[in-house]
Order: C-alpha cells, then structure tokens, then sequence
C-alpha cells in the first residue's frame, strides 16, 4: 500500500517542483511522507555500465520484503496454496453479484 | 512599484548574454541604480571562472558568489530522490535548483537593503515562476524587475547588438549558442538545431556532449559499480564512503565516460507550451535505477 500510494504522490511532488512551488505547506508535507518512507531503503547495489546502459547486476538489503522462501517456484512451507480459495471467493464477490444482477434483469 | 524609488537592485547574474546586458540595462532605466550581482554556485564551476571581474567590468557594484552546492544535494536533489519525482521522463535538473538559488538572492536582498530583485529569466519559460514564487516566500514586499518583460529586446541577437553597443564583454559562439543550463545535476541545451523534432541531436560531434560521450563511442568492456544506500540517501560508491554530492561527482563522471544520461524530450512548460530540451543527467540516471531496486525491496505493496 505504502509504495503504491508513494509513486502516486511522486507524481504530484514532481508537478509542485516543476511548477515552482517548492516552499508549500503541501510540498513540505510530502516531503515528510516520504522522509518515513525511507527509514528502511538501506541496502547496496551493483550496477553494470555498458554504452549508455545501466544493467542491474545485484541488490541487497537487510530490510528487503522479499523473500525467497515465500516467492519461490519449489517447494515451500510458508504457504499454502489452499488459503487462496478462501481469498479468491471474498476478493471476487462484488463481481459475481454484479454478474449475477446483471443476469437477473437480462432476462426480464 | 514606483520606478523614481528604486536605488539599490540585486540582480541573479549568471554572466551569460541575458544577466550581462541586464546591468546597463537596469541603469540605463532605473535611476542609474547600484546593481549588486549575485551567483548562485549550484555545481556550474567552470561559468564561474572569472565572474567577478566580468560583472565590474559590465557595471556592478560587486559580486556575491555563494556556494550552494552541499545545500542544494541535501535539501532540494535528495528530498527529490526519495521522493522519485519524475516529471513527465525525468527527474527534473533545473526546476530544483531556482527555490535553491532565489533563497540566495533574498537573502543577500534583504541584508543589503536592496529595493528590488532582478532576474533574466524570459517572459516564456517556467523559471520566471519557480524564482518568483519562491522570492514571494521569503521577501514577500520585494519589487520584482523581469527586464524580458520590460524592454524592448525581441531576441538573442538582439541582445547581442546591444551588447555590443553597451561594450558588454561577450564570449559568443553563435553556432554553439544554445541555451544552457548546468548544475551539478545535469546539463541542459535549449534552441538552434533542436527547436526541430526532426532533427537528430548530434552527440557524436566533437564538442557538443560535454559531460562524457555518447553510447556508440562508450567502451566495449562494461564497468560494474555499486553503490550504498542509508535511508534513501547515497552514502558509498564502490564500498568507499562518501558524501551525497561526492557520489553525484563521481557518477557524473563514471556515466558520462560510459554514454549514459541523455534525454532528449519534448515537455509541457507551465506557461502552456511544449518545449523540446536536450538533456544529460548520468547520475540521475543511476539513482532511479537504484531506488526503484531499492524501494520495491523495502516497501510494503
């Protein structure tokens, strides 16, 4: 959520900056949002350079959300692939009453 | 404001063609008033060399040249940074270094008891904007003098004939002539050939790119780097710690001499038009590649 909404603000932080208004209360309230944003950007990163490119070629963070454990393709044992169904039913229950209303009154 | 009551002008003087007309220009029309330069050291070293004799010599009273440059990485490019501001494709040069400068130039206003600031900036262009709405913030009761608004000049050679009339000292090479703009940040050039979408920039002659090469004249061998981040702020290059604005340096370099950094854009000014811009910015590039890797590990979705 916090990233999502962070490059939905940069947006408008870019348009504030360019239209000259950087002495705002609202510039200066963004910039505080994204002070706390960064606690955890910490890390390093290797970067290969080749005519006019920039390669990533490594990163790594003590504070990194991804995991390996979780994201891999083998086997795992954090997660269970069942809890999905559960998840699916409730995330996609506005569609399928729409569906279903919509169905109702095609008839009709 | 009432033009008899002005006696004492600061003026933002960079000692291009615009800010050095400007000089005989405010006499001429105000009063024959002190002009008091100001330059603001943004990271643009070598257009500082031999400023100070050049604005005595165009008829200021004296030269402020105030280093900026720490200020300007820490409180206006980093906060940048983090935030990821980009505009349109890319992540702004010149738009953070005006409120940078113009709190300068207030701040030398005020202590000289200045009874107007002067700027070069065009009556077409965002930076008219970006110094005046920052100078209303910190000097809110300022006169502000925009000559472009003012005189009669309708282009740069005309400012060159007046130039000439007024033996203003001029280092002007009309077909290199573009508008630019550079910090430690990043190089812009405006106008000529590139008033033209059709026309291709010309990297690869010598003398145009002046922060590295191009892509096709880069080294066949890649360089690896890496670069430690705290934070969101750059505190290492290649295990060796550094200071923000050192790494920038240092990036500047490393990029230029591997192509990277050109932008060439067409963009939407403020004042309503598209304008096209040439720009070179090698370690803008770095920093969004390394936030975004960054950044997508430590947040959450």
């Amino acid at each position: 959520m916090t990233m999502h909404e962070k490059q939905k603000l940069a947006i408008t932080f870019a348009e504030l900056v360019y239209n000259g208004q950087w002495f705002t209360p609202l510039r200066e309230a963004l910039s505080a949002f994204v002070d706390k944003t960064q606690e955890h950007v910490t890390g390093k990163v290797r970067l290969k350079l080749y005519k006019g490119n920039i390669i990533k070629a490594g990163a790594w963070s003590d504070w990194s959300l991804y995991s390996e454990e979780i994201a891999t393709f083998g086997e795992d044992e954090v997660y269970n692939q069942a809890d999905s169904a559960g998840f699916i039913n409730l995330y996609g229950l506005p569609i399928k009453v729409q569906a279903q209303v919509n169905a109702k009154n095609a008839k009709k | 404001m009432d033009k008899k009551s002005i006696k004492k002008v600061v003026l933002a003087y960079s000692g291009g063609l615009d800010t050095s007309i400007i000089i005989p220009w405010l006499k001429e029309n105000y009063n024959n008033c002190e002009v008091i330069a100001v330059s603001g050291n943004v990271g643009q070293a070598d257009e500082l060399e031999g400023l100070e004799e050049k604005a005595l010599k165009t008829g200021a009273s004296k030269l402020y040249v105030l280093d900026l440059t720490d200020e300007y990485v820490n409180e206006y490019i980093m906060p940048c940074l983090k935030a990821g501001a980009i505009y349109e494709d890319y992540l702004l040069g010149t738009s953070h270094a005006r409120p940078c400068i113009a709190k300068g130039l207030a701040e030398i206003a005020i202590k000289e008891g200045a009874d107007a600031i002067c700027h070069g900036c065009t009556g077409k262009g965002n930076d008219q904007v970006r110094f005046e709405l920052t100078l209303k913030h910190f000097c809110p009761d300022m006169p502000i003098i925009a000559p472009w608004r003012e005189w009669d000049i309708k282009s740069r050679e005309e400012e060159i004939e007046y130039a000439e009339a007024h033996n203003v000292p001029l280092k002007i090479n009309r077909e290199t002539n573009y508008s630019k703009d550079k910090n430690l940040w990043h190089l812009s050039h405006e106008g000529l050939d590139l008033e033209d979408t059709g026309n291709e920039p010309l990297y690869e002659k010598a003398g145009f790119l002046e922060m590295g090469i191009a892509p096709t004249q880069a080294p066949d061998t890649p360089t690896y780097i890496t670069i430690d981040f705290e934070q969101g702020v750059p505190v290492a290059l290649n295990d060796k710690k550094m200071t923000a604005k050192e790494i920038i340096l240092e990036l500047n370099k490393i990029g230029g001499a591997n192509g990277i950094g050109l932008l060439d854009i067409v963009e939407n000014r403020l004042v309503g038009m598209k304008c096209t811009l040439y720009s070179r910015l090698p370690a803008e590039q770095f920093s969004t590649a390394l936030t975004s890797i960054l950044k997508h590990s430590a947040l959450t979705r």
